[in-house]
């Protein structure tokens, strides 16, 4: 299993993890709040199709003072709010969520399988409008995970900012003017 | 009196996450793109926020074939600010008169004592 994300047609990515279970410590952390917020972002989920999902994303809560965001994220290192719907919901092992903006109907989808006393999560992200945002989304969720894994694993996750840069130049580099 | 910019305006401005999307076009023009790139999350998310930015035409919108470039114009902003100042005029004249009659009245006891 590799850890970086797998392009699965032009505009979509997955992501697999094999994360410490039980299946319902690792919805937690994809639908409360509080948990999200750690690796994530905050925000409520309704638990039903239609339903409102909230994210409340605070970047600079996510790492150390010292690990700064690029120049061109600087004015949102601080509390962002953004609403999407559910699409589908079956706990603890289904949730899609997303939105439709006419150019971009985007559905990020996680999938949660026990594989004895870990978890496999199936991320993928589907419909995406245009390479760059392929690039952007497969930086920015693969970051996120490495924040997840780390706070499931009980390790100390490295810093934000730093691994994003760094992914960033790793996708652009497997997928960039592809 | 005041028109719906003003309404358009104040509901555009009274939200934090638009204030900084605000900021991020004093940068210069963005696609919705980048606004969204640090979130991984839908645009729709994003262009819920922008709309309500374009409706009170503080955000514009250029087209260049798919690519959609925002900007920021600062013009509704003579409105509102505009209505705050005739606010803040009007009330500053009004505590000023009232200052005034107290300091009057003030006299008027201290001669009526003596």
């Amino acid at each position: 299993m590799s850890d970086h994300g797998q392009r699965i047609d032009k505009m979509s990515i997955r992501f697999e993890r094999l994360l410490p279970g039980p299946i319902e410590r690792v919805w937690a952390y994809l639908t409360e709040p509080e948990k999200r917020a750690e690796w994530f972002a905050g925000g409520v989920t309704e638990m039903k199709t239609g339903g409102r999902a909230e994210f409340i994303f605070n970047h600079s809560a996510l790492t150390t003072p010292d690990d700064k965001p690029p120049k061109k994220f600087e004015a949102f290192n601080k509390e962002m709010r953004f609403e999407g719907e559910v699409l589908e919901v079956d706990p603890p092992r289904l949730l899609v969520w997303g939105g439709d903006d006419g150019d971009d109907y985007i559905e990020t989808r996680f999938e949660l399988e026990s594989r004895g006393d870990k978890v496999l999560l199936t991320l993928t992200e589907t419909k995406l409008s245009s390479p760059s945002r392929v690039i952007g989304n497969a930086a920015g969720w693969h970051a996120h995970l490495e924040l997840l894994s780390a706070k499931l694993a009980g390790e100390k996750p490295a810093p934000f900012w730093a691994t994003h840069a760094r992914l960033g130049e790793e996708y652009e580099a497997r997928w960039g003017a592809a | 009196m005041h028109s719906a910019g003003l309404d358009h305006t104040l509901l555009a401005l009274a939200d934090p996450t638009r204030r900084a999307i605000i900021a991020r076009l004093e940068a210069g023009e963005a696609r919705v793109t980048d606004i969204a790139e640090p979130f991984s999350i839908s645009l729709n998310s994003v262009s819920k926020h922008i709309k309500l930015l374009e409706r009170a035409d503080l955000v514009r919108r250029r087209k260049v074939g798919r690519e959609h470039f925002l900007s920021f114009n600062a013009a509704p902003l003579d409105e509102a600010a505009r209505w705050i100042e005739e606010k803040r005029a009007f009330w500053t004249s009004r505590l000023d008169a009232l200052e005034q009659a107290l300091l009057e009245d003030d006299a008027k006891r201290k001669r009526k004592r003596k």
